[in-house]
């Protein structure tokens, strides 16, 4: 009798489980079509949480913080763990948050610039000074170690492409790389341009690259360049960031040493 | 048996609105709500303070998460709480016995709770989210002012319509949230099996995509059949993030809240019809 009870009420809560899941299962199949376009159009704007690449290394806090919504403050933390490793001259720890961080929160352009410059022109210094200093490695270890550096840095930066597409910031950080550790001046003038070409650019990524174009002896490139850079340009006392100024300085150096004539040269609208 | 006896009682909307407003005043009173939305409030101004923290984005774009992540965390507290206290609490107590003495169906009683739940829920994340759009306005003012290094800054000013309808996609999962609670309790037999259980079922929905993913990518056929069932029968609270709104809201991101949204009150449909099955098959 007893055992009779007890099956006829484990096969009621089976029942009653089974028609949850069915029904349930139902509804979720129905919604598919609402649901997926919906998640891969949230996924392309938002990267969602790299699970997989964080669950091993994740305490009970950071688990909290990750499902409750504070994402941005668990990778602010992660990124004092980094800066904790950084202190200490810990490649694979600095290393190993900095991957974190990029998989909790890839949003702020800030970890990818400045984790870039950790691995690019901090870490090719802590690998010399542990393999026995500047001084007594051959000059090809000291040339190889910070071009592997400068190119994992340049890694990572072009990692951040497919969460910041175009983004002017990271243009200027790789040309920087390719600039002072890789000697690449026509690589670096490229991606300058590409920088000064985002509406979102500082003002400064367009004197550079003029600047660079000057350096390899692009004079007319540059001029052109500077001239029609000028007249977008606010006037100073407006925002002195935009140094209409100075770029107008620069466009009258590149006429005389362009040796162009009088009728020919910029006249600005604003002078 | 007499005439009225006979007749079957229809469902009423009038009885589950007062039923709704019951429920609605016991949660306000409750401690739970109040700690919840001061602890919250304290959270979201204290988070001009707290860009000191901010290490890799825009100032206004951490506020902004910032608030999202309370609204989140303690929103998520509060259902879960507030709806197990509501309809565990009568259970326990026996104080449904002379509620449902009269004539009131168990699907009205269902739906009152439901309601009256939700409605606090709803207050609480318009209270959190005019005060996340009150603090970005105030830094702003002293952020945006004076020249800036690019002629368009990235990500512009303050993220406004992403907060407020971000805070209106939260409160829709709240809502599914807290017919799933209300499942849980029309068969617990503990509130603290159904608080338990809830934030269980939380964690799951808020994992719910990687289910998908081993449904699609899975290596073995237990894998595949797990993570199918899974994330067919769990609903992704990870759409009503709505992070991506943060960026701008466009009429693109727009639509796509839309879809959320219809997405949300169709499980909560779904779930709160269970609820109400399940509260019909209970013995009280």
């Amino acid at each position: 009798m007893m055992r009779r009870v007890v099956v006829s009420k484990i096969w009621t809560w089976g029942a009653r489980a089974a028609t949850m899941v069915l029904m349930l299962g139902t509804v979720g199949l129905a919604l598919r079509p609402l649901e997926a376009p919906a998640w891969a159009a949230q996924v392309r704007q938002q990267p969602s949480l790299q699970w997989r690449s964080v669950e091993g290394a994740m305490g009970q806090g950071l688990t909290l913080g990750l499902l409750g919504g504070f994402r941005a403050l668990a990778a602010d933390l992660l990124w004092l763990r980094a800066n904790a490793g950084w202190e200490r001259c810990d490649i694979a720890g600095t290393s190993a948050a900095l991957a974190l961080v990029a998989a909790v929160d890839s949003r702020p352009i800030g970890f990818w610039l400045n984790g870039a410059r950790m691995i690019g022109y901090d870490m090719p210094f802590w690998r010399i000074e542990a393999a026995g200093g500047e001084a007594t490695l051959p000059t090809a270890v000291v040339c190889h170690v910070t071009e592997a550096q400068a190119r994992a840095a340049i890694a990572h930066l072009e990692k951040a492409f497919v969460h910041h597409p175009d983004h002017p910031l990271l243009h200027i950080e790789i040309a920087n790389l390719l600039l002072q550790k890789l000697d690449d001046l026509p690589g670096a003038t490229e991606h300058y341009r590409l920088a000064a070409q985002q509406p979102t650019a500082p003002y400064y990524a367009a004197r550079i690259y003029a600047e660079l174009l000057r350096q390899q002896g692009r004079e007319r490139a540059a001029y052109d360049w500077l001239v029609a850079l000028h007249p977008t340009l606010p006037p100073e006392r407006e925002n002195p960031y935009a140094m209409a100024d100075t770029v107008l300085a620069r466009i009258r150096e590149l006429e005389e040493k362009l040796a162009l004539a009088p009728a020919s040269r910029y006249q600005p609208r604003r002078e | 048996m007499n005439e009225a006896q006979s007749v079957p009682l229809r469902f009423s909307c009038r009885r589950v609105g007062v039923l709704a407003g019951h429920a609605f005043l016991e949660a306000v009173r409750q401690r739970v709500f109040q700690f919840t939305t001061l602890l919250t409030a304290v959270l979201v101004v204290g988070s001009l303070g707290l860009r000191e923290l901010d290490f890799g984005g825009a100032e206004l774009k951490f506020i902004a998460d910032f608030g999202q992540g309370a609204l989140v965390l303690f929103g998520s507290v509060l259902t879960i709480v507030t709806t197990v206290q509501l309809l565990g609490g009568e259970l326990e107590n026996r104080t449904v016995l002379p509620v449902l003495a009269r004539p009131v169906r168990r699907s009205e009683f269902i739906c009152g709770k439901f309601l009256g739940a939700w409605a606090v829920v709803l207050v609480f994340c318009a209270v959190v989210t005019a005060l996340l759009l009150a603090a970005l306005w105030v830094r702003e003012l002293s952020v945006l002012a004076g020249p800036t290094e690019a002629p368009v800054l990235h990500g512009g000013g303050a993220p406004y319509v992403g907060v407020l309808v971000g805070g209106a996609l939260q409160a829709v999962k709240f809502g599914l949230l807290t017919a799933m609670v209300l499942l849980v309790g029309s068969y617990a037999q503990s509130n603290l099996f159904a608080q338990s259980a809830s934030f269980l079922l939380l964690a799951i929905c808020h994992l719910q995509y990687l289910a998908r993913d081993a449904w699609q990518t899975g290596h073995g056929w237990l894998e595949r059949l797990g993570g199918g069932l899974i994330g067919l029968v769990f609903p992704n609270f990870q759409l009503f993030g709505g992070e991506y709104l943060m960026a701008g809201a466009d009429g693109a991101t727009l639509a796509l809240a839309g879809r959320v949204a219809a997405y949300g009150a169709v499980y909560t449909a779904a779930f709160l019809a269970l609820a109400v099955w399940s509260f019909r098959q209970r013995e009280i």
